[in-house]
């Protein structure tokens, strides 16, 4: 293991791979990415992992390195007081270039900029990336933003011997005598030490989190220009094709267009039937007029047909507000061009009170002559 | 808040820490014997745990990539079977690769026991999305349109895990007697898939958002279908084999049509992804080809229609590949399965070879993605 190569007496430094106490139970390690410049004492350390899916704040470590395979979580990183990293317990090292590529979404995420690749947000948006992320990434954050630091040390075994244990008791409260007022002096001033770095942290989060709203706000900007100008386009789009439609409507209203409409009438489906019904619409119709008789007598206020390639299974046509005439059929009259050659399973469907019920099953067959 | 990952170790378990002793034997150098079959038999019961936690115990090895072998459950005379395959790579994805990670938990970590069977579902997890493709984004889609509609409370979750797996119990009024009953939805998903593929399988990332959406908004019709109250299991498995069954009969059916380089001659190229279970240099430089493609689609200079033929094609190559299918299919065919033009198939694929060719150069290294001349049947 490369880490082994530094003297782990030193302290940990940007580059290395650590463990923090606080997380030791969670299946990440941390790495410390750089200091802070202009902020002397603050040093900036993100997750990492080696689940393989990678979202669009995540770097992942370059194949062949000796830390891979693993995944940088820049996401959730967050700056703590460097007198911190004397609590962890450094494991690796990465190679420079994972650092800075680290460094750079990380850097990107702060000033609000788009990182990672479609491919990436695929995964931002796979919910075991995303149960991954609630699971442990968020409280890996959590739990080394509030909790203080305490040395990582091996389990030690207690109580295993009671002469022992007697001993350590005895030296103990001989050395808690002697030492008890120095180390009262210490610990105040270790925690006053603690506080000020904790009050610093605070207010470095304060500034991160005021920092991401106003980013957030900016996004949000951009999307309702962006959802704006969406708008209009769909409603020129819908103008001119209100125009077309209009401009079609004036060419079918000419008499010799309904002269020799084919018409299709067709009976409820019949599973024990043989071949289906065939029907020819010539190139010369552009409409075809549609009866459908219904077997099922119950009053429905209003129905709705789907018509759906047989092959497929795609719904090419759909429409509501069909009403049953006195003789239990309904009647429209449909494009020629919406329905190529083929076989199509017709579903009409009876609605009441909100509710959808099936009236009636037909089948046909399209043919162009 | 849920751990489901924190590591612990009670002293009745040290006993059976087998993953942890068998990384500090390899400390000591080579295991012993009884080491070495002591993880062999432990790799086994928990894969089988995990493979019967994701409801894959009685689905097809295949779906995992283990290929030869009808079921899980067949044992030859040889004494070898699928689940003994499964571990060889699940061996190497723990122990080989990952490695060095548990080395460096185990020195601050009374055990890693949990941290072996994390990467063995995580093992598990990437065979499942490499090989099993449809079956794997039809459950995203899913989940998370019911994980919308329970947040609306358009649906109330009344028994199992709130990560919704397959033993959840779903259902519209909240405090329902979680007792689902046997409802055929068959009819109904066959339907629901009728209105949403090919974006159902297709659209990925932003794009998935609206299909998610779409289904959200069909749940409530399993009312009018008798299932007030539905096992998610009960839902997911006829969605996937709809969708598995739509996708079948695209490749059956196929048959006396020329492929795609219909009239093209020689000239006509085809770009093949090649994804074996791959390591973890090829995986990361075949993910970089992959996205750059997506990148390169997402800026060409066309209109929207086109571009959404392109992603449509582009994902199509994607599933095709971990699906290990590699027959090719006519260009009607993929129209009808994919909402694409049929007379615009070749032509688009045409233009996805270039890019994926311009993108395996931007990308140099290790080969992982090739292109061929005229292979189409």
């Amino acid at each position: 293991m490369k880490g082994s190569a530094r003297s782990r007496d030193r302290p940990p430094e940007p580059g290395d791979l650590v463990f923090f106490p606080e997380t030791a139970d969670l299946p990440i390690e941390w790495a410390v990415l750089e200091r802070d410049p202009g902020r002397p004492g603050l040093v900036l350390v993100v997750p990492a992992d080696t689940n393989p899916k990678a979202g669009t704040a995540d770097v992942e470590v370059t194949a062949g390195s000796a830390a891979a395979p693993l995944t940088l979580r820049c996401g959730f990183g967050i700056w703590i007081g460097e007198a911190r990293l004397s609590a962890a317990r450094r494991n690796d090292i990465l190679d420079p270039q994972d650092v800075s590529a680290a460094r750079r979404v990380w850097k990107a995420r702060e000033r609000g900029e788009p990182v990672g690749s479609l491919l990436a947000e695929e995964v931002d948006a796979d919910p075991e990336y995303q149960d991954w992320v609630e699971d442990v990434l968020v409280p890996a954050r959590a739990a080394l933003m509030v909790a203080p630091a305490v040395p990582i040390r091996r389990g030690p075994v207690f109580f295993g011997n009671p002469l022992a244990l007697a001993a350590s008791v005895l030296l103990m409260v001989s050395l808690g005598l002697t030492g008890g007022l120095f180390w009262q002096g210490q610990k105040l001033e270790d925690f006053a030490s603690e506080r000020t770095r904790t009050q610093e942290e605070l207010r470095l989060e304060r500034e991160k989190l005021a920092g991401e709203l106003r980013q957030a706000e900016e996004v949000h900007r951009r999307e309702l220009t962006a959802t704006e100008q969406r708008a209009e386009e769909a409603r020129q789009q819908d103008r001119e094709r209100i125009a077309a439609l209009e401009r079609r409507l004036a060419e079918s209203s000419r008499l010799e267009t309904f002269l020799n409409i084919p018409f299709v009438g067709l009976a409820q489906r019949d599973p024990t039937r043989g071949e289906l019904e065939e029907v020819k619409l010539p190139a010369e119709a552009h409409l075809f007029f549609l009866l459908l008789s219904m077997t099922d007598t119950r009053p429905f206020p209003s129905y709705r047909l789907e018509v759906a390639s047989k092959e497929t299974g795609r719904v090419v046509w759909t429409g509501g507000g069909l009403k049953a005439s006195p003789f239990n059929e309904v009647s429209l009259v449909l494009p020629r061009d919406a329905f190529s050659p083929g076989d199509y399973l017709l579903h009409l469907y009876g609605l009441k009170n909100g509710k959808e019920e099936l009236a009636g099953e037909y089948e046909v067959r399209i043919a162009h002559p | 808040m849920k751990r489901f990952f924190r590591l612990r170790r009670t002293d009745e378990r040290a006993s059976q820490e087998v993953f942890t002793e068998y990384v500090r034997s390899l400390e000591k150098g080579e295991p012993d014997a009884g080491a070495v079959e002591g993880l062999r038999q432990a790799l086994r019961q928990a894969l089988r745990v995990e493979l019967h936690r994701r409801g894959l115990w009685t689905s097809p090895p295949s779906y995992l990539g283990v290929v030869g072998w009808p079921s899980w459950n067949e044992r030859p005379a040889s004494g070898e079977d699928a689940l003994d395959e499964l571990r060889t790579d699940a061996y190497s994805f723990v122990f080989v690769d990952r490695l060095q990670h548990l080395r460096r938990h185990l020195e601050v970590k009374p055990n890693i026991e949990g941290l072996v069977v994390l990467a063995l579902r995580q093992f598990v997890q990437e065979r499942q999305e490499k090989h099993d493709p449809l079956g794997t984004q039809v459950y995203a889609v899913l989940r998370s349109a019911v994980r919308d509609a329970l947040e609306a409370k358009e649906l109330y979750l009344l028994q199992g895990s709130e990560r919704i797996g397959n033993d959840t119990v779903l259902g519209f009024a909240a405090g329902s007697k979680a007792e689902p009953p046997a409802v055929d939805l068959r009819s109904l998903v066959a339907r629901w898939n009728g209105l949403l593929m090919p974006g159902l399988v297709t659209n990925r990332g932003r794009h998935q958002e609206e299909v998610v959406r779409r289904l959200r908004g069909l749940l409530p019709e399993l009312r009018s279908e008798g299932a007030e109250v539905f096992l998610f299991k009960a839902l997911i498995d006829p969605l996937k084999a709809d969708v598995r069954a739509r996708w079948a009969t695209a490749f059956e059916q196929e048959g006396g049509e020329s492929g795609l380089e219909e009239g093209d001659g020689d000239e006509a190229r085809r770009v093949h992804l090649v994804q074996p279970d791959l390591g973890v240099e090829e995986r990361q430089f075949l993910q970089k080809v992959i996205a750059c493609v997506l990148e390169s689609v997402a800026r060409l200079e066309v209109n929207e229609t086109m571009r959404g033929y392109l992603y449509r094609l582009w994902q199509f190559r994607r599933l095709q590949a971990g699906s290990g299918d590699d027959r090719a299919l006519s260009a009607r065919k993929l129209g009808d399965l994919l909402d694409v033009p049929r007379e615009r198939v070749t032509e688009l694929f045409r233009k996805l070879d270039g890019l994926v060719d311009q993108c395996r150069a931007a990308n140099s290294g290790k080969l992982a993605v090739s292109s061929f001349q005229g292979a189409s049947s």
